[in-house]
């Protein structure tokens, strides 16, 4: 194995580089991208920490087999979410089952980012907690659900969402306005105990 | 999971996974542009065709005929070819949606894209006479394209109502203008009418041609023509001379067969 100091001071586009000569160089990919990756199947899949694991194994191998394909315009943390992002779809596909939810915990971080509505902000209440926004979350379209994530869980910018999800980046800016709309309407119309 | 880079380089090495070669991903990359390209053609052609048809869709005779404009446009309208236009522009846009920059752009730019090289290179092969050409020997090598199309001959084909259409087969001394066959396979002798009008347009023989005239005489089979026109028009076709095709010296190759 080649020590962890080696890989730190790569960039990910040298580590694909490396990795294409020699297969030890992956493991710094792996290490690197493993938690994000991880955190982010559990974000818009809510999958067991089994399945994520047996997904995330399967992810990699098919990263390295494509690392050739590695297309230089893009970050590569963009391809290798859009990966995993496919990859997420097609285990929803293969099983039929319907992507679950983001937890308590994170539903407040996302209302938190996106109380910048000037009405709502004076409407949400500090009674509105993670929990609240789970329910409101469940209830989203996933493909609204999956554009909050990138934005306001895993920072990306509209380049990299729409990188990730293969959109334009005007379809992008539209989702994510679509999806705080339909919070804020989830909010607004009261069920929720404002 | 603090294992899992061990377990997958471990995979890796124990199954010798290897990355694809690049050329794999090349190849197919640019399999998808050509495929696009390829559909941009075929809906570019079709497009040329369509053109054609509209060109050669016989207004100059609605008035001799029972039908309304409307009807005529409906009867005339190339529908064979807009509906393989309007697959290859839709096939166009699939491949290009499908390469690896076509999801940065909004989906009705790619159709319009795609829609307007195919009406940009329709239009050139247009001008350059090849859709006259491609009419031809579709009409001449597949089977039932002629039945998919409108019956240009036999709409033109009705002397009781002033129309006759055919091919000269030999040139007569005036007033005689020429002998013609008509599509049905029926021999006429063609005389100008005291309204002709004459054209720069010269008779030779093998050409065909539309008769606008009078039925004068149904038994000794002689039409009076006050107009003559080419039977196609357009680039290609100057001033109604059909350009043979090597293949075929005597009759533009694809015309129907005459209905004997």
């Amino acid at each position: 194995m080649i020590p962890i100091e080696d890989f730190q001071n790569k960039s990910d586009e040298e580590l694909v580089k490396l990795t294409i000569q020699n297969p030890d160089w992956y493991g710094g990919l792996v290490k690197r991208y493993e938690h994000k990756l991880t955190r982010y199947i559990f974000r818009i899949s809510g999958l067991a920490r089994e399945d994520i694991e047996d997904l995330l194994q399967e992810i990699f191998l098919t990263v390295y087999r494509n690392l050739n394909d590695f297309d230089q315009s893009l970050k590569f943390s963009s391809w290798i979410y859009r990966i995993t992002h496919n990859k997420v779809i097609s285990y929803y596909r293969s099983n039929q089952a319907r992507t679950q939810t983001i937890n308590g915990e994170e539903g407040e971080k996302i209302l938190a980012l996106i109380k910048d509505g000037k009405d709502l902000h004076e409407k949400i209440s500090s009674r509105l907690t993670g929990e609240v926004v789970r329910k409101l979350l469940a209830e989203l379209d996933s493909k609204y659900k999956e554009v909050l994530v990138l934005k306001y869980l895993e920072e990306r910018d509209y380049q990299e969402i729409s990188d990730i999800l293969k959109k334009p980046i005007g379809t992008v800016g539209t989702l994510l306005s679509r999806a705080k709309e339909k919070l804020r309407e989830a909010i607004k119309n009261g069920n929720i105990g404002i | 999971m603090n294992d899992i880079s061990e377990k997958i380089i471990q995979t890796i090495k124990e199954a010798g996974i290897k990355p694809k070669p690049r050329w794999q991903f090349l190849l197919k990359h640019w399999l998808v542009w050509a495929a696009a390209a390829v559909s941009v053609l075929i809906g570019s052609l079709a497009f040329s065709v369509i053109l054609f048809e509209f060109v050669n869709s016989d207004w100059e005779v609605l008035e001799y005929l029972p039908r309304t404009p409307f009807q005529h446009f409906l009867d005339t309208m190339p529908y064979l070819w807009i509906v393989i236009m309007a697959l290859f522009v839709l096939l166009a846009y699939y491949n290009a949606r499908h390469t690896k920059e076509g999801y940065k752009y909004h989906a009705y730019w790619v159709v319009i894209g795609s829609l307007a090289l195919s009406l940009v290179l329709g239009g050139t092969v247009y001008c350059f006479g090849l859709a006259s050409q491609i009419h031809y020997f579709l009409n001449r090598q597949v089977p039932f394209y002629g039945v998919l199309m409108h019956d240009r001959e036999q709409l033109l084909v009705q002397p009781e109502r002033g129309l006759l259409a055919g091919e000269v087969i030999k040139e007569l001394a005036k007033p005689q203008l020429f002998e013609l066959e008509d599509f049905s396979g029926q021999n006429w002798i063609v005389v100008e009418a005291n309204t002709y009008q004459p054209t720069i347009f010269s008779f030779e023989e093998g050409q065909l041609v539309r008769i606008i005239g009078d039925l004068r005489s149904a038994n000794e089979h002689i039409f009076s023509a006050i107009r003559v026109m080419p039977f196609f028009v357009g680039p290609g076709e100057i001033r109604g001379r059909i350009h043979v095709m090597p293949f075929n010296a005597a009759r533009p190759p694809g015309v129907k067969p005459f209905r004997r």
